[in-house]
């Protein structure tokens, strides 16, 4: 019962409060071992979910180390919000010869 | 001599060494269990436990029947060595299934990571293998006269095959150590050389490696990642990789990219399995098996 009402009140406190992580408004798809698209033009506080469509498994690993997937299996994804501008190189851990770039400007207008 | 002849039996007295391998790729009846007169290892490798897809849905099941096999061998082999890939996504899980599986080995076993046991960190990798002796995961030991030397070529940031300047120092010191006439084996996981630099089959830094073997009398080089046999020779130092106990890969450069292959059911253990490789005081013996040959 308790349960029940915690897990309620939670709920509740989630549709209320305003998500940190919007949805998805962009997808990268990583197919025949290239992420695409590339570069990612977005905004600050936008969130990029990435979906594996490769038999192989990859990952979406910055190249500065701010961010990391680890493994996503074939039809794996993840999303990443972006909280500050500037470019980021990314890379599959697996296949280290796969690059791509997401590119952060300032707030959207 | 044919080119066909030179590949399915060689005999080099000179640096020791005598493979037994078929031309088709893997095994041969070859030269069957001779006398035990010096040391035998087994080589077994890309195991990708956690991998479920059409080219290999049960690499548990291909795993224990390697290890079965191994179990059966009437002379048991000093050691079996694993040379990386055990776990397909480095899951916690997966090194649980493969280390308990391992432990069922009679001889004892020596790891290496692959870069699929390094996922985002070798955090999982050192919780089931790591030890205080080699916190890097390199290390060399002595048996029965032979230098075994295990590198780790997969843990660098944004480079698979790359050792790394402080793997460098220490295999320089550690070789130094060493009599001119003592045989080496070296084991890492992706390929010492550059096979197939477009596929990331090479270690980049690999040549300095090689530089340090340069002199010693016999030298074997045995690595896995490509999950197939390929043989080659630099001098006094014979390259071998090794099959994959779970599914096997396109020769370089004969697909658009590396990856599973997938082969018709029947034919998968025919091209999956292990090695023997014994160093007696005579030409050492590499042979191939697959579990088809069982």
């Amino acid at each position: 019962m308790n349960a029940l009402l915690v897990a309620a009140v939670a709920a509740a406190t989630a549709l209320a409060s305003p998500s940190p992580a919007s949805p998805p408004a962009y997808v990268v798809h990583i197919k025949d071992f290239a992420y695409a698209p590339t570069p990612l033009k977005i905004h600050t506080g936008e969130t990029v979910r990435f979906i594996n469509d490769d038999e192989e498994p990859h990952t979406v690993t910055a190249t500065d180390k701010s961010f990391d997937s680890t493994a996503l299996d074939t039809n794996g994804d993840w999303t990443h919000t972006f909280t500050k501008p500037g470019t980021f190189s990314y890379f599959c851990e697996l296949h280290p010869y796969m690059k791509a770039t997401v590119i952060v400007t300032g707030d959207k207008q | 001599m044919r080119r066909k002849d030179f590949i399915e039996h060689v005999s080099w007295t000179g640096a020791g060494i005598a493979w037994t391998l078929s031309a088709s790729g893997l095994m041969t009846a070859g030269a069957e269990a001779r006398a035990a007169t010096g040391l035998t290892f087994v080589q077994i490798s890309d195991s990708h436990i956690g991998f479920t897809r059409p080219e290999n849905p049960d690499v548990t099941g291909t795993l224990q029947k390697t290890i079965d096999d191994i179990n059966a061998m009437p002379v048991q082999p000093a050691f079996v060595v694993h040379t990386g890939d055990l776990t397909h996504l480095s899951k916690p899980a997966q090194f649980d299934t493969v280390k308990t599986m391992l432990g069922t080995l009679k001889a004892p076993v020596v790891v290496m990571p692959g870069e699929h046991d390094v996922i985002g960190s070798p955090d999982a990798y050192n919780a089931a293998f790591g030890t205080k002796e080699a916190p890097d995961g390199w290390h060399s030991f002595d048996r029965n006269g032979v230098h075994f030397v295990v590198l780790v070529n997969v843990f660098n940031f944004e480079i698979d095959g790359k050792l790394g300047a402080d793997q460098l120092d220490w295999v320089k010191k550690d070789l130094a150590a060493q009599k001119t006439s003592t045989p080496i084996v070296v084991f890492g996981h992706v390929p010492l050389y550059a096979l197939f630099p477009q596929w990331g089959w090479t270690t980049e830094d690999g040549a300095a490696v090689l530089a340090q073997l340069q002199r010693f009398d016999a030298v074997t080089v045995l690595n896995g990642h490509i999950h197939q046999i390929i043989q080659h020779t630099e001098g006094n130092i014979r390259f071998a990789t090794a099959a994959s106990t779970a599914y096997p890969q396109p020769a370089p450069g004969t697909a658009d990219k590396p990856g599973p292959l997938l082969v018709p059911a029947p034919a998968l253990l025919g091209v999956i399995g292990y090695r023997s490789i014994e160093l007696a005081s005579g030409p050492a013996i590499v042979q191939d098996r697959s579990l088809a040959a069982g």
